[in-house]
């Protein structure tokens, strides 16, 4: 599965703020979320020079979504939110921003750098939609924000302690958490522990969907959500993208009851034809839908040398 | 080597710094101080360029880069930069050279980056002393100023760049690509592009902007912009193919049925979006049934006019006699998964069942009668999610 650029943001179409454009062909700076990018070629259009161009064209004041791709974010690190937070006091109706949009053949997932999103989130008190995509360097500040409903974070190696910081930080308008954690070998590697405060549900009482995404430890999690005080608050779960195999998937069924749930989401995942069918007909009937697309199949490791014994050949959606 | 200089007074250690502050790094009297520097450092001080000349020999400099004509009284900051493409936040880069023309990219780059119009910008620089490669029976350049003019004469972006210079012949695909990257309608593009003196293998029309709309490949496309321009369809696809684009919109009847913008049309009401041909799975069921009851055709039929249009179903679909709105519902939920090419698997079966509310049985068994190969050996379920 590869990432790509999003076209719907905000419930807004996307527009790519265009290279030398025309001020009187842009539209009303509410209309659309606003992306960024700029070519990787000396002769592009500087980031600086295209950065003016929309300040000065641009009512910043009606802008309600922005998104930020290459370079603002890029292999060689985070930060672009830094052009934000500096006009802040002219982003006054900005709702919604996504901070790396970048696709694979700009930078892989893992390469994505982020920062300390701290002083971006206090700059901005009236957000309540952020997007990030990439992983490295990310903190998140545990104080949280007070009017943020939606978090996604979508990375291929999501740093364990930023993930902890999520889990930990203080959301009460938080509606909607996806999390994708990635793997270990791209930086990744979040344990159940790191996420105890959001499975206990605490700091985020107006959670209504969550998302563990993306992790090769999803049998664990599903264990862990068997039993996790946060799930009956939850209008929807997802624990997709991830190595779940038929073991997860027993214990989640054994665990609370899940029948208060809408949707669950299991795609991407390693479970047999018998669990499949034993989930929808345990669930279904009862009025959760659940989404089993993406069965995979372990890869066969036996005759590759360089791989661990305890290797299985489950593998995330979203790694490198 | 840069060394510090060794007279004190303010001006002169202005008009020797390379940024023109006042501040390292310096200009050595060894070297040959570009006009542009003579023309800026007029502009800072305030003297003439002639002065600046006068008290730069002065202090040594013997080699100083001067026109071959009269020299101009006074310079403005602002004009003189455009002879510094390369300036960026006010940090000055290589100065233009006397030596040889200036080229279109110089100008352009330079009055997009001062908001001056192509035309008062070369007025500028040939005021100064540049030359610019204007070449011959060229037409002016424009007097209205456009930010897109440098992004539209690059060809490309790699390395310093590859540039299109005045008189060039640009082709229709090139017009249609640099639109796209410019985020403009071809037809603005190409207006520009022949007022900046270029030469296209067309003569662009202002009907063109219609034409070209929604991509211009799509049989439903041809057939609404013809209706609306009075025009053959084969008059369109023949512009269209004029303009630059490889039309693969199937076959366009010349003379179109009155159903057939709504079959053509994705939301079945005759209007845009239009459905487009694909080669590979070609026409998805759901549409064809969708189109047998908006029109109330027969599939079969629906089918038949369709593929005459290029839009063909795979071999393997099975069409039921009477379209069914619960088969429509069937196919929402499995088409964005699967096409008629592939196999429609158990984890399939029970995501269109959940959105269907059907059992899984059920749908299995629908979908194969529709022709979908369902190869995994489960015993489907009867019973029926909640939905």
């Amino acid at each position: 599965m590869s990432v790509r650029h999003v076209e719907q943001f905000y419930g807004l179409p996307v527009r790519t703020f265009p290279p030398y454009a025309h001020p009187e062909e842009l539209p009303d700076p509410d209309a659309v979320a606003w992306r960024f990018q700029c070519g990787p070629y000396a002769t592009d259009e500087d980031v600086e020079v295209c950065w003016r161009r929309f300040t000065e064209s641009v009512e910043l004041e009606k802008v309600r979504a922005v998104i930020l791709g290459q370079p603002w974010y890029d292999a060689d690190g985070g930060g672009g939110e830094r052009f934000l937070t500096e006009l802040a006091y002219r982003l006054t109706a900005l709702e919604a921003v996504f901070l790396g949009d970048l696709e694979e053949d700009e930078a892989m997932v893992s390469w994505i750098g982020q920062s300390d999103l701290g002083p971006f989130l206090a700059a901005f008190p009236g957000l309540r939609e952020l997007h990030v995509r990439g992983g490295q360097g990310l903190a998140f500040p545990v104080t949280g924000h007070e009017g943020l409903r939606v978090l996604r974070v979508e990375s291929g190696g999501l740093p364990p302690e930023a993930a902890e910081q999520i889990a930990a930080a203080e959301l009460p308008a938080l509606e909607r958490l996806e999390l994708w954690l990635g793997d270990e070998d791209y930086g990744g590697g979040t344990t159940v522990a790191q996420l105890a405060p959001l499975l206990a549900g605490t700091g985020k009482q107006n959670l209504r969907h969550l998302g563990v995404q993306n992790s090769p430890l999803q049998d664990e999690f599903a264990a862990a959500f068997a039993t996790a005080p946060v799930v009956e608050r939850l209008a929807s779960l997802s624990l997709s993208m991830g190595t779940l195999s038929d073991t997860g998937a027993e214990a989640l069924l054994g665990g609370r009851p899940l029948t208060h749930l809408k949707e669950l989401d299991l795609s991407h995942h390693f479970l047999s034809h018998a669990m499949m069918l034993r989930i929808w007909t345990q669930l279904e009937p009862t009025g959760v839908r659940v989404n089993l697309i993406g069965r995979q199949e372990a890869e066969d490791y036996s005759d590759v040398d360089y791989m661990a014994d305890d290797a299985d050949g489950r593998y995330i959606a979203v790694a490198e | 080597m840069r060394r510090t200089p060794e007279f004190e007074d303010r001006d002169d250690l202005l008009i020797t710094s390379y940024q023109l502050r006042g501040s390292a790094p310096w200009r050595t009297s060894d070297e040959t101080v570009p006009y542009g520097h003579v023309l800026l450092a007029a502009a800072t001080t305030g003297w003439s360029p002639g002065a600046v000349v006068a008290r730069l020999t002065a202090l040594g400099y013997a080699e100083i880069e001067l026109p071959a004509g009269t020299l101009p009284v006074s310079v403005a900051r602002e004009d003189v930069l455009l002879a510094n493409t390369e300036v960026r936040d006010g940090h000055l880069g290589r100065w233009a050279g006397l030596g040889a023309p200036l080229t279109l990219r110089h100008v352009l780059q330079g009055a997009g980056r001062t908001g001056r119009s192509p035309a008062e910008a070369e007025r500028l620089l040939l005021s100064f002393g540049y030359q610019i490669g204007t070449g011959v029976g060229h037409p002016p350049l424009p007097e209205s100023a456009d930010p897109r003019d440098i992004g539209l004469i690059r060809t490309d972006a790699r390395g310093d760049g590859t540039w299109l210079e005045r008189g060039a012949e640009v082709s229709a695909r090139q017009v249609l690509d640099v639109a796209a990257e410019l985020g403009c309608s071809p037809y603005a593009a190409a207006g520009r592009l022949v007022a900046l003196g270029f030469r296209l293998p067309y003569t662009p029309e202002p009907e063109d902007e219609r034409i070209l709309g929604d991509g211009g490949r799509s049989g439903g496309h041809i057939l609404a912009v013809a209706r609306e321009l009075g025009r053959r369809p084969s008059e369109i696809v023949a512009r269209l193919r004029v303009l630059g684009l490889e039309i693969d919109a199937g076959t366009v009847p010349e003379t179109p049925e009155p159903d057939d913008f709504v079959l053509l049309s994705e939301e079945l009401d005759g209007r845009w979006p239009w459905l487009r041909v694909n080669r590979v799975v070609g026409v998805q069921p759901r549409h064809l049934l969708r189109a047998a009851l908006a029109t109330g055709r027969a599939p079969a039929d629906v089918a038949e006019r369709l593929a005459s249009m290029g839009h063909r179903l795979p071999g393997n679909a099975r069409l039921p006699e009477v379209a069914d709105a619960a088969d429509v519902r069937l196919l929402a939920a499995v088409e964005p998964t699967c096409s008629l090419l592939d196999n429609v698997h158990l984890e399939h079966v029970l995501r269109a069942a959940s959105l269907t509310g059907r059992s899984p049985a059920d749908v299995a068994e629908r979908l194969v009668a529709l022709g979908y190969r369902l190869p995994d050996e489960v015993a489907y379920p009867r019973v029926r999610g909640a939905l």
